[in-house]
């Protein structure tokens, strides 16, 4: 006896309640409890509403358990594909050839200001269009590798802002251009790679996604 | 998990052999066998199965398919080629550390 799509919608909203707020943690604990659920509706021969209740009498502490434990194995996913997508051919071109144009730049104009504030200007517009795929294109749907990974993105900025600090600039003024070039290049390249994985996850999920739950 | 203290090093390999046999499986199907396999002494919990295979995946011994199945996403482990050799040295520790249990517990009993 298979669950209805509208019986799997009860399940998604119910564990969204629940503070499984991830798509892509979400979708794993949908499966088993349907399946389970299945199980115990052929077997035991008893309705949808009660075979769920039982079950999640017995185990709801141990998804929300697994929900919070995901989160390191996720942190040390998303590392790695940063770490694989950062030195892609294509994004190492975007990172030298940024480093080399703002540098350029800096011969003819007074970047100081530019260096300081794009950084922040960049990871506000990569938050807008997460949010702007999400919640409209991705339908309200939430990725856990992409918010850790907006996570990395931020201490990388605050890394940067340490050099602004009026304590560290005296041993980071000499160099303090290059340097700042240096993570603005940093910075954007990461956002671009940001980009690239919510088009991947968007993809990935929304399209699996769609004609089953939403 | 009954007895879960003795079981909880085991879990990856486990998971590992398993996967080695049965080729492609995803969680449920992963909880059932091994409640088939052991006649109901070992019950694998959610809270310990999925972060395990999420650890195995991150550290790239397993390959993740997913599969759209019965109105909702399913998704399928299988073992990568590091997973596969990884799945041998385990599965060679674990007898080892049988043995050793079965001299200290009880040399007579016969284990295998």
């Amino acid at each position: 006896m298979k669950l209805t799509q509208a019986q799997i919608q009860f399940i998604d909203t119910y564990l969204q309640n629940s503070e499984i707020e991830f798509i892509d943690v979400r979708m794993e604990m949908i499966d088993h409890i349907a399946s389970d659920i299945e199980h115990k509706m052929e077997t035991e021969h008893t309705e949808f509403y009660y075979a769920f209740k039982n079950y999640m009498v017995l185990h709801k502490k141990e998804h929300q358990k697994a929900n919070k434990r995901y989160k390191k194995a996720t942190d040390v996913k998303t590392l790695q594909q940063l770490g694989y997508l950062f030195i892609k051919p294509s994004n190492l071109f975007i990172l030298i050839g940024t480093f080399c144009f703002v540098k350029i730049l800096s011969n003819y104009y007074d970047i100081g200001l530019f260096v300081r504030f794009a950084p922040i200007t960049v990871l506000f517009l990569v938050c807008i269009y997460y949010f702007i795929i999400s919640y409209t294109k991705g339908k309200k749907v939430r990725y856990s590798s992409l918010e850790r990974l907006g996570l990395f993105l931020i201490t990388l900025f605050q890394i940067v802002q340490i050099s602004y600090n009026p304590f560290t600039q005296s041993i980071t003024s000499n160099s303090s251009i290059n340097l700042m070039t240096g993570f603005f290049a940093i910075i954007a390249t990461t956002a671009l790679i940001f980009l690239q994985l919510i088009l991947k996850y968007n993809k990935e999920y929304t399209s699996l996604y769609k004609n089953t739950i939403v | 998990m009954g007895n879960s203290k003795l079981y909880k090093g085991s879990l990856n390999t486990i998971i590992l052999k398993l996967l080695d046999e049965q080729g492609k499986m995803y969680g449920y199907e992963i909880t059932q066998k091994v409640k088939a396999l052991t006649k109901g002494e070992l019950n694998i919990t959610e809270g310990a199965l999925y972060p395990a295979l999420h650890k195995l995946e991150a550290e790239g011994l397993l390959d993740v398919e997913v599969a759209k199945v019965d109105n909702r996403l399913r998704k399928y482990y299988r073992l990568t080629e590091q997973g596969e050799k990884e799945t041998v040295n385990r599965l060679a520790e674990l007898e080892e550390f049988i043995r050793s249990m079965q001299n200290l517990v009880n040399p007579d009993w016969n284990i295998t």
